[in-house]
């Protein structure tokens, strides 16, 4: 096999082009490198050729070794902003969440009404400033139906959590209600497209409403009722709601801003067909 | 270029590649970029451990041991190494073969597509060619007209 000439020139014996099959003088295999400065084929002396040659493996070893520490740093930043979330410790034993709103009305109305609703929603305010004052005037305190209010944020309202997390804070004492109408007559001023800090708007009615303030605000900072709000939220997917307000009248589910009338037929339908109920959930 | 540079610029290729599921596998990367989008089902199945170390960590000390042969066949005194040749050879004909299967669980019993895992297949298989190449042409040049 003949030797390819290399760095030193041909080693003597055969000469050839490399990498070609048997040949040479004797098909013997010859040495690659000659001590001597023999003249390579090609025109350049073997000494410059030499030089060049033997300086080619090591600027290419440096050259990988450069593409290695450039890897090595790209990898590192990738996994530095891409890094698996840490386990956290919880409680195995945790009870699962009952959606059980917030309920207005008598206990013992013989309808029950499921209101859908998100506090960021601008057609829930329109119902809840609009037409819900005449429903608990004429349906809810005379007596013919209970309301109960369940939480649905949209994703797309930024603010509605914040919202929810404030009511659910006033619940704690006693004006859910208040915060409520509070929430949805207010809403342009604390709404995403008003401002990305609604806290302080919030502050302000749980003042007005005359809640204890410092005990409000440690509720709201602790997020202490987002489970009941994410129950809550269950409930309208287990009701398959889709859009808010929507409203759950005995066995009809009417989505959208419903009228008074068409509330109040609702509900006379509801009472036709159903038995008085004696007990409140 | 010789072949034996070649080899080592694909193995650099081959060791990041590696090296990017293995951060995966350990956890110092929490998601993989992924075209197929089932990298992940590939990467967390039962195939993706070997002998207590992810699959990927093996492959990372493959490329990497093929990275330091050829850069050491590059050297001028290993230039008529033929046993260095055969060496490449051997060490890239197994990863061909061992990529093989692993592509097959992929294909015919996770049903899944790993694009990192295929992409490693292909490389490994244009390694193995291309040192098969380095054993039919001989000993290898060190220097520009070198043909290896």
């Amino acid at each position: 096999m003949v030797s390819a000439s290399g760095p030193g020139g041909s080693g003597g014996g055969a000469k050839g082009p490399a990498n070609k099959g048997p040949g040479g003088s004797a098909g013997k295999k010859t040495p690659a490198r000659s001590t001597a400065a023999t003249p390579s084929r090609g025109s350049q002396s073997g000494s410059g050729r030499r030089a060049k040659g033997a300086s080619q493996p090591k600027v290419f070893l440096a050259a990988v070794l450069l593409m290695v520490v450039a890897g090595g740093a790209i990898l590192a930043y990738v996994a530095g902003r891409n890094k698996a979330p840490a386990a956290t410790v919880v409680d195995p034993n945790l009870p699962p969440a009952v959606a059980k709103g917030y309920v207005l009305g008598r206990p013992d109305a013989p309808v029950h009404i499921m209101e859908f609703a998100d506090f960021e929603c601008p057609a829930c305010a329109n119902y809840t400033v609009v037409t819900e004052p005449d429903v608990r005037k004429r349906v809810i305190d005379s007596g013919l139906a209970q309301v109960t209010y369940y939480d649905f944020p949209l994703p797309q309202h930024k603010n509605t959590l914040a919202a929810s997390e404030a009511a659910a804070c006033a619940n704690d004492q006693g004006k859910f209600w208040e915060m409520h109408d509070r929430l949805f007559q207010g809403q342009g001023d604390w709404n995403t497209e008003a401002t990305s800090s609604p806290e302080k708007i919030m502050k302000g009615y749980a003042k007005d409403i005359g809640l204890d303030v410092d005990r409000w605000q440690q509720c709201v900072d602790q997020r202490t009722h987002l489970r009941d709000i994410q129950a809550n939220q269950a409930e309208g997917e287990r009701h398959h709601v889709n859009e808010t307000p929507t409203f759950v009248i005995g066995n009809r589910m009417v989505p959208g801003a419903i009228t008074f009338d068409e509330l109040h037929a609702y509900v006379d339908s509801a009472r036709a067909a159903a038995p008085p109920r004696t007990a409140s959930k | 270029m010789t072949k034996r540079m070649l080899l080592a610029l694909l193995a650099v290729v081959g060791l990041f590649l590696s090296a990017y599921l293995t951060l995966f596998k350990w956890g110092y990367i929490g998601h993989l970029a992924c075209a197929t989008g089932s990298c992940e089902v590939v990467q967390m199945s039962r195939w993706s451990t070997l002998f207590g170390l992810p699959v990927a960590a093996w492959g990372a000390a493959f490329y990497l041991t093929v990275l330091i042969v050829a850069l050491v066949a590059t050297q001028p005194q290993f230039a008529d190494s033929r046993g260095v040749s055969w060496l490449l050879l051997a060490l890239t004909g197994w990863g061909t073969l061992f990529s093989a299967y692993l592509t097959g669980l992929e294909f015919f019993v996770i049903h899944a597509i790993c694009q990192y895992c295929v992409t490693s297949a292909v490389l490994v298989t244009v390694m193995a060619g291309v040192a098969g190449m380095g054993v039919r042409d001989g000993t290898a040049v060190v220097g520009t007209d070198g043909a290896a």
